[in-house]
């Protein structure tokens, strides 16, 4: 049943990213943006898939995941919200919590090999933060890219948890790493799933157009 | 011993997080929920604000049609009405005077009565200018006929009519507001567009009747269009007194295409 889910989920994250590349000529740059966090998800993904498929730890892999994440939908919100002042803050939020990063694995280089609290709290923080501004935004403009904030925010209340967690439960037998995986490969289909319908709606409305 | 704790340590820091982790979330979906509300509201005033302004816009125009329409039939009453029954009412004295021919008196009859002709033809055009008894008594196809025949007349303009449809269905007051929206149009294409050629179409969609006005006058740019003028403010009231939407195309040296579609 886990199996078909992360399949299912490999699935849509990859059919979510072609539709980006096949639009990425005609749309404005935060689709830009929002294409270039699909393609390094894809990429993190099938190298962590990879990795587990030949029985090597990968946990390591979750950094790039976090930064990845953190840096290409900070991007995609700079570029989807219109005031100076958020842009400016986005700009120095960045800086800040990137150079947390660094010294706290400068502090404890042992991090590496297990999950970051500072780097977890830090980018998904932010990025729920981004996602909320933009929605407020939203109550007074076109609803753009709204399905996909809302996913983004869901996804990203769930997955924190399960992440936080991640320490707790690789101490503990397989099984149980599994089980509170399986509630975050949910989230993460769900959330594909709206990045889907958005698509698809963005591109009914160009063809109606 | 050593491991214990570090599962407790583990323990302990998991939790601590996950308890930052929950309070953040919950205190950013408290601001976001405040400021929301606050918008919104804010939004809400913005609309209804706007709204009362549209509204009192409305009331303004209506005003200063009644005024425009009353100075109107004050200014006809008294070049057309009252002028000639001044000069009735001299003509009726000079009959009393004393030394007075028949051949005289015959003229000043025949001037009184030419007179009270021209007076009573005056009073009828008044009366048929504010409200075209052929509209009342026959319908809208009627008075638009009549209206077309009185423009093609003029020969300042050719206008065509085109109906494959009936207004029976209608309300006489529904019928009096496309009639005079037509007749605005009308009036627009020979005073400001100096068109030529003008056609009026009304035809049956299934559930709908779409009425269309085309003309081959000078045009605007339909971004420039305001509808603070009374003509067009009229015709933008009377469309929605009839729940419908006027949809206009026009460039400059292209002409006018109007059209709004009514429900059945």
């Amino acid at each position: 049943m886990i199996q078909f889910f992360i399949y299912f989920g490999y699935f849509l994250l990859g059919v979510n990213t072609l539709f980006l590349l096949i639009g990425f000529k005609k749309n404005d740059t935060p689709f830009k943006m929002f294409c270039l966090y699909s393609i390094s998800m894809s990429i993190v993904q099938f190298i962590s898939w990879y990795l587990a498929h030949n029985h090597t730890r990968n946990i390591f892999m979750s950094h790039f995941y976090f930064w990845l994440q953190f840096f290409t939908l900070s991007l995609f919100f700079y570029y989807l919200i219109k005031s100076a002042k958020t842009k400016k803050i986005i700009q120095i939020n960045t800086v800040v919590i990137s150079l947390i990063g660094v010294i706290s694995y400068l502090l404890y280089p042992e991090q590496l090999n297990t999950y970051s609290y500072v780097e977890i709290i830090g980018t998904t923080f932010s990025l729920v933060a981004y996602a909320l501004v933009h929605l407020y935004n939203l109550l007074s403009q076109e609803k753009k890219y709204y399905t996909i904030t809302v996913g983004l925010i869901l996804y990203l209340f769930g997955s924190t948890i399960v992440f936080l967690t991640g320490n707790l439960f690789l101490s503990f037998p397989k099984g149980y790493y599994t089980k509170i995986q399986f509630l975050n490969i949910s989230l993460y289909v769900v959330y594909q799933g709206f990045i889907l319908y958005e698509l698809v709606t963005m591109m009914l409305k160009k063809k109606k157009v | 011993m050593n491991q214990n704790h570090d599962s407790f340590n583990l323990i302990s820091t998991t939790i601590s997080f996950i308890v930052i982790a929950i309070l953040f979330f919950v205190l950013v979906f408290i601001f976001f929920v405040y400021f929301t509300r606050k918008k919104i509201l804010q939004t809400e005033i913005e609309s209804k604000n706007k709204e009362i302004q549209h509204q009192k816009e409305l009331l303004y125009s209506h005003i200063q049609t009644q005024e425009e329409e009353r100075a109107r039939i004050a200014q006809d009453l008294h070049d057309d009405i009252s002028s000639k029954l001044n000069v009735v009412n001299l003509n009726s004295h000079l009959l009393s005077s004393p030394n007075l021919n028949p051949d005289e008196a015959k003229d000043i009859i025949e001037n009184i009565t030419n007179l009270t002709l021209n007076a009573l033809e005056s009073s009828r055009r008044i009366a048929h200018h504010l409200s075209p008894p052929v509209l009342e008594k026959f319908g809208l196809q009627a008075g638009l006929e009549e209206l077309i025949t009185e423009y093609n007349s003029t020969k300042k303009i050719i206008v065509t009519f085109e109906q494959n449809t009936k207004f029976d269905t209608f309300s006489i007051e529904k019928q009096t507001h496309i009639f005079r929206i037509y007749q605005e149009l009308l009036n627009n294409s020979v005073k400001h567009g100096k068109a030529k050629n003008a056609t009026i179409k009304l035809s049956d969609n299934k559930e709908t009747i779409s009425c269309t006005y085309q003309d081959d006058g000078v045009g605007f740019e339909v971004v420039n269009l305001s509808f603070k003028g009374l003509g067009m403010s009229n015709i933008k009231t009377r469309i929605e007194y009839l729940n419908s939407n006027l949809e206009i195309q026009s460039a400059i040296g292209k002409g006018v295409f109007i059209k709004f579609e009514l429900e059945k």
